[in-house]
């Protein structure tokens, strides 16, 4: 008798755009890992995370990793401002 | 309100910022590079578009009532029915890679050069000049300025007493001698140009050091000319080739850039002409209408893949197959001097009027809050990605 061993299912795209960024966020732009404030919910220009030239850097990464475009009109689609909005406005854009 | 002129070219290329009414139906339109800038006012029952930032600040509009057009897009507004719509309608598409030569690529550049000139002749208005630093930019500008247009004046600036062997004025005169043109030569004091700052933030609609400190070098030629001059510049190459790197000053460093790739960095240099208004706005204030011919070629210059551009020397090797002798051989071994450093020795120009005057970036922050009345929170979401912020959608009170 064979016996199935289950394969815990695959976090959801959504999750894993954001698990990616929040990481990219973190290392790129020295977020410490005791800072509190920061989460994939804090508005990342509000609180100062990334500035006018850091989100060039993040654009880049997530059209290397997602082998997307992200187009100019997401850069100011208000969700655009934190990791899960983020990860939401590209999830429909995305080739993993 | 203020709209500046718009250039165009009888193939629909140019520099241009338009809104048209039709009742409640509003179109916005801009440029594909947004070399001209256009901002507007929305409110239920109005839409206000100007050039300057500020002329909308002194109409009553607020900060967050206040948009700007994408380059390349066209925004649509229907007063009526509250929506608001932004379509992308041009913009250079980067070329990561192909098969041609860079003799293919510097003929069709050639070509796209030729055909502008030939162009601007129709449409060029009053006395013509031409800024040019010695550099490789502005001489290109200059050599095809005289083979297509015929005679004009070339303007070069310098901080008094910055004047010496090596610096730009310097090669600036031999430029100019070697093309046969009249060169007029801008010395202002250091203290003259600290006075200017706020001239240059509020014209220049930027608060960011480097492009202040291009202004109030472009501030300086402007109040020199004729009001009713047309300008041409060499604007725009340096974005085009990725040209840019920091610079230190008694160790600070200076316009720091996203850490990407030349080939990649260029796109967002380009991208990042939507913001900032540090030649055509100061000078079209000062009543001089602005050329950036090398933009109107950006189609050709996107199309040069990555390994032409992302090497040392790579604009020196394109600008040979490009123009060839009849740029001055000097000014290809030429040392890479900015303008707003004025020397390859040392730094000075308008980055060293700034700081003398206590008018680093956190200053110069400030002062734009001040002048325009914004809050710190309004400036953070003015600029992102080197666009002024745009509106998606029918904004949400």
């Amino acid at each position: 008798m064979t016996q199935t061993i289950p394969h815990p299912e695959p976090a959801p795209l959504r999750e894993r755009i954001a698990r990616d960024l929040e990481a990219f966020i973190r290392e790129r732009f020295d977020v410490p890992a005791s800072d509190d404030l920061f989460s994939r919910t804090v508005d990342l220009w509000e609180e100062g995370y990334v500035d006018s030239a850091g989100v060039v850097e993040v654009v880049d990464h997530l059209e290397q990793t997602w082998s997307l475009k992200v187009p100019e009109e997401a850069l100011f689609d208000p969700r655009f401002t934190k990791i899960d909005g983020m990860a939401e406005v590209l999830e429909p854009l995305a080739r993993p | 309100m203020t709209h500046i002129d718009n250039i165009l070219l009888d193939d629909g290329r140019g520099h241009f910022a338009t809104h048209e009414r039709d009742g409640d139906a509003h179109t916005l339109r801009r440029d594909p590079l947004g070399v001209n800038k256009l901002f507007f006012g929305l409110d239920e029952g109005r839409v206000e578009s100007a050039t300057y930032l500020d002329d909308l600040r002194k109409g009553g509009w607020a900060p967050s009532q206040i948009w700007s057009v994408p380059s390349g897009h066209r925004v649509e507004i229907d007063l009526g029915a509250r929506t608001l719509s932004v379509v992308k309608e041009a913009g250079p598409e980067f070329v990561v890679d192909d098969d041609d030569s860079i003799e293919a690529h510097a003929a069709r550049i050639r070509a796209c050069l030729d055909d502008a000139f030939t162009s601007l002749a129709d449409v060029l208005e009053g006395e013509l000049f031409v800024t040019l630093s010695g550099g490789l930019d502005s001489t290109g500008i200059a050599v095809l300025a005289k083979e297509h247009l015929g005679d004009f004046t070339a303007v070069s600036f310098t901080v008094e007493g910055e004047d010496r062997e090596g610096g730009d004025l310097a090669a600036a005169r031999r430029v100019a001698d070697a093309l046969g043109v009249r060169l007029l030569e801008v010395h202002m004091p250091r203290e003259a140009l600290a006075a200017r700052v706020d001239d240059v933030i509020r014209w220049g609609q930027d608060w960011r050091d480097f492009n202040v400190h291009c202004g109030l070098v472009n501030l300086a030629l402007a109040e020199a000319l004729p009001r009713g001059a047309t300008v041409l510049t060499g604007d725009g190459m340096n974005e085009l080739m990725a040209d840019y790197s920091p610079v230190e000053v008694e160790g600070r460093v200076l316009y720091e850039l996203p850490r990407l790739s030349p080939g990649k960095l260029r796109r967002y240099l380009v991208q990042g002409l939507d913001s900032g208004d540090r030649e055509v706005g100061i000078f079209a204030r000062r009543g001089v209408r602005t050329v950036q011919p090398y933009l109107l070629c950006a189609d050709a210059y996107a199309a040069l893949p990555e390994r032409f551009v992302a090497h040392e020397g790579s604009k020196q090797e394109l600008v040979r197959h490009v123009l060839g002798a009849s740029v001055p051989a000097f000014v290809y071994d030429r040392p890479k001097v900015r303008a707003q450093v004025g020397s390859s020795q040392e730094v000075g120009g308008t980055v060293r009027a700034t700081l003398e005057a206590g008018l680093d970036q956190a200053a110069l922050s400030a002062r734009f809050r001040e002048l325009f009345g914004f809050s710190e929170r309004d400036q953070r979401k003015l600029i992102r990605a080197g666009y002024y912020r745009f509106p998606t959608a029918w904004p949400q009170a």
